[in-house]
């Protein structure tokens, strides 16, 4: 049981959910096809405990390195050093002390017996100790320091273990095989050490599944949003799971809202068969059609910090809306639709920057609404607006380098032709209501031609929003 | 236990041979993802047939009910049941009715998932599509799936005593499925196949012999057309009726009008037909190579 308890330990390192009852069918499967046949027991364990494909990489990586070793850096000859590994000893001799460098080049070279051998000799530099093996202290402040460092390394957000399913996914088998030795590192390093119970790796501080940290959500979904200072890294994937929660629920409500009004010629036709007794009620099916959302999304300077989160909204919102088009715009106008597509959120994000590649005009950052408009129309001059579409504008309609005709700005009359041939124009406004009309800001000539301006103060307004289509409060 | 696919039209890996021993030896359902159309429902047909065993099959969708797989009362002979009593000589209007029967099983209509729980026959039970169901309907299949069992408030919990029964959950994750049912379920990930594995399915179902240069052209510009990106890549399917309109056509190697004739075959959407519309001599110089 210990072999495949160890080798279950080593995902979970990398933060993958092996839950006990998975265990104990990897251990049937273990005793079922034995360790003989290598290839017949990866599949078997794969099956067992695996369960999105998207964590192949991690788990084909460490059954190589706990089963078989041949992923280790032993077997390769010397030039077919990665260009990972080597970046990683560039940044290592740049920016670690010299001790902890050596350490962690043993790592990169998977020879984790050496990296220990090294901890127990170089380490212990006084601190009451002499000479002898590091005490439980020591080795705690070289684990923070050197797993701290890895991560710094790898451009990692969070310790590994504490990985999502789609931050894991960006691993290359590189990063998982480095973070393998490290993690039989760790592990080694705390058996020797009987002075202290910690665990190996210490967690950094993320919001997390406890009661706590769900409060802590809460607290921050309803924060204003001019002060919320968490990171995005920190909230993107809580954001993800909260918009998960609202399309099945969206979804649900939507499914319900089909049935309409009893069909009462149906019905009593239906029942003629019950000697009359209303036994089985028929409704009338009511046709809904899949509302057509457009979404433009201001990334302007002023309000860059909302438009991350609205972007991850506008990614969850797919699940509900299948005809959704979202478009970014400063002083120029791109389509990210393509960006929703993609399978994780982090893969989105990358896609979201290709796309604003090819622009229609140079991007100079300042907010142009005028221009930006214009692109608009012409990016949608296949598929034009229709009685169907909703467009929704996240901005805080700053038109700082928006042309003017007479009395009015020239972006406004984009804003009326948006109005006259869609549904509905509805601009959420993220700047409070005494900003507005201050300065460059031209909320009432937006107002004025028919568009409704709401102000969204916090993240859960937005939610509400897209997946309700609600009017804040 | 043996078992050859191959021998029903199915050409399979090690990893899907290996995955329905251990579902058969632990007695655990499969849960098998993968992109459509890259023959995840043909491993439970085929398995069925391979093993000749009964199939039951539950084609999942929105809004299926739990009534709608396991059963529900019939309320009509329910009520037929109760005006003949109603109607006997010895029993007057609401006396003495013999009404405790109506919620039997006489008066059950069994369903694909209760049948398969019951049955004393070997079978296989393929809930098709799982992720297009609801999440209650997801939640209701945990008991099914965990503790092999079903419960019906009127009928008690049924158990599956029999040990020949293989459970097969086949998902495009067009839905993300809960942890729960992930846990319960021994996992299989089945993508498109390899250039070679291609080969020999088309070439058991286009009777082309493996080293037709037919069957090689069609398996490197299906496989060229996948890695491109398309609204919807060509599945296996369409790849053999692509080939078979080849043969049909009497061709035994693709040139460019035909490939643009046929390509409709293969690609759905028109989109996806422009975005290679000046591609196809390119696609007939990589087919060739």
């Amino acid at each position: 049981m210990s072999i495949i308890l160890n080798f279950v330990e080593s995902l979970r390192f990398f933060g993958l959910p092996v839950s006990p009852s998975e265990t104990i069918t990897a251990q049937q499967v273990y005793e079922y096809l034995g360790a003989t046949d290598q290839q017949a027991l990866r599949i078997g364990l794969k099956a067992a405990i695996l369960k999105r494909h998207e964590d192949f990489n991690i788990f084909s990586t460490c059954f190589d390195q706990f089963f078989t070793q041949k992923g280790s850096k032993d077997d390769k000859s010397s030039s077919e050093v990665s260009s990972e590994s080597e970046q990683f000893l560039k940044v290592t001799s740049r920016s670690i002390h010299q001790k902890d460098s050596n350490i962690a080049e043993f790592l990169v070279n998977g020879q984790v017996s050496e990296a220990i051998q090294t901890t127990m000799t170089v380490i212990p530099t006084g601190g009451g100790t002499s000479g002898g093996a590091p005490t439980g202290q020591e080795l705690s402040e070289l684990q923070q320091r050197l797993t701290r460092f890895l991560y710094r390394a790898f451009n990692l957000e969070v310790p590994i273990r504490g990985l999502t399913p789609s931050q894991r996914q960006e691993l290359s088998p590189e990063v998982i095989r480095i973070g393998y030795n490290l993690y039989q590192y760790m592990n080694q390093l705390q058996a020797m050490d009987n002075t202290t119970d910690e665990p190996p790796i210490r967690h950094e501080k993320t919001i997390s599944d406890t009661p706590e940290d769900l409060y802590q959500l809460d607290q921050f979904l309803t924060q204003d949003l001019a002060t919320v200072s968490a990171t995005m890294a920190n909230i993107k994937e809580h954001l993800l799971e909260i918009g998960k929660i609202l399309a099945s629920r969206e979804r649900r409500r939507r499914r319900q809202a089909k049935s309409g009004k009893l069909d009462f010629r149906r019905t009593i036709r239906k029942n003629l068969k019950n000697n009359g007794i209303m036994l089985e009620l028929v409704q009338k099916h009511k046709r809904i059609d899949d509302p057509e959302i457009i979404i433009l999304n201001d990334v302007s300077g002023s309000t860059r910090w909302i438009a991350d989160w609205f972007f991850v909204i506008c990614y969850t919102a797919q699940q509900v809306y299948k005809k959704v088009r979202v478009f970014e715009f400063d002083n120029t106008m791109v389509e990210i639709s393509s960006a929703l597509a993609r399978k994780t959120i982090n893969r989105a994000m990358q896609e979201r920057k290709k796309c604003w590649e090819d622009t229609i005009r140079r991007r100079r950052i300042h907010s142009d609404y005028q221009d930006s408009f214009e692109d608009f129309f012409t990016l949608i001059k296949h598929r034009p607006l229709n009685k169907r579409t909703s467009v929704l504008i996240l901005g805080d309609c700053r038109d700082f380098e928006g042309m003017w005709r007479h009395d009015h700005p020239i972006s406004s009359e984009y804003i009326q032709k948006m109005v006259n041939t869609t549904k509905r124009v509805v601009i959420l406004n993220p700047e409070s209501h005494s900003l507005w009309d201050a300065g460059d800001s031209v909320v009432k000539y937006y107002q004025r031609v028919g568009a409704e301006v709401y102000h969204v103060a916090t993240l859960q307004d937005l939610l509400d929003f897209v997946f309700q289509l609600k009017i804040p409060s | 236990m043996d078992i050859d696919l191959a021998s029903h039209s199915y050409i399979s890996t090690p990893e899907i041979n290996i995955t329905i021993k251990l579902a058969l030896q632990l007695n655990r359902p499969i849960l098998i993802e993968g992109p459509a159309g890259t023959g995840k429902t043909s491993i439970a047909i085929s398995l069925a047939n391979a093993l000749n065993w009964e199939l039951y099959r539950i084609q999942c969708y929105e809004g299926i009910t739990v009534e709608s797989v396991i059963g529900e009362f019939d309320y009509r002979r329910q009520l037929l049941h109760i005006e003949l009593e109603r109607q006997k000589p010895h029993n007057p209007l609401h006396a003495d009715m013999n009404l405790e029967n109506i919620f039997s099983r006489d008066f059950f209509i069994e369903r694909p998932l209760f049948l398969s729980f019951i049955s004393d026959q070997a079978n296989v039970l393929l809930i098709d599509e799982i992720d297009k169901s609801d999440e209650e309907f997801e939640a209701f299949l945990l008991e099914a799936l965990g503790e092999r069992q079903i419960s019906i408030p009127e009928l008690g919990t049924f158990k599956a005593d029999n040990q020949d029964q293989v459970v097969i959950l086949t998902s495009n994750s067009s839905r993300d499925l809960s942890e729960p049912l992930r846990r319960r379920c021994l996992y299989l990930y089945v993508d498109f196949p390899t250039l070679e594995r291609e080969k020999e399915i088309l070439a058991v179902h286009t009777e082309l012999p493996l080293d037709s240069p037919l069957l090689k052209s069609v398996t490197k510009i299906v496989h060229h057309l996948r890695s491109l990106d398309l609204r919807k890549v060509p599945s296996i399917a369409e790849t053999i009726d692509w080939a078979n309109s080849l043969i049909h056509l009497g061709k035994t190697q693709i040139d460019t009008e035909t490939l643009k004739d046929t390509l409709p075959v293969l690609l759905k959407y028109q989109e996806d037909l422009l975005l290679i519309k000046n591609k196809h001599s390119e696609l007939i110089r990589l087919s060739t190579m």
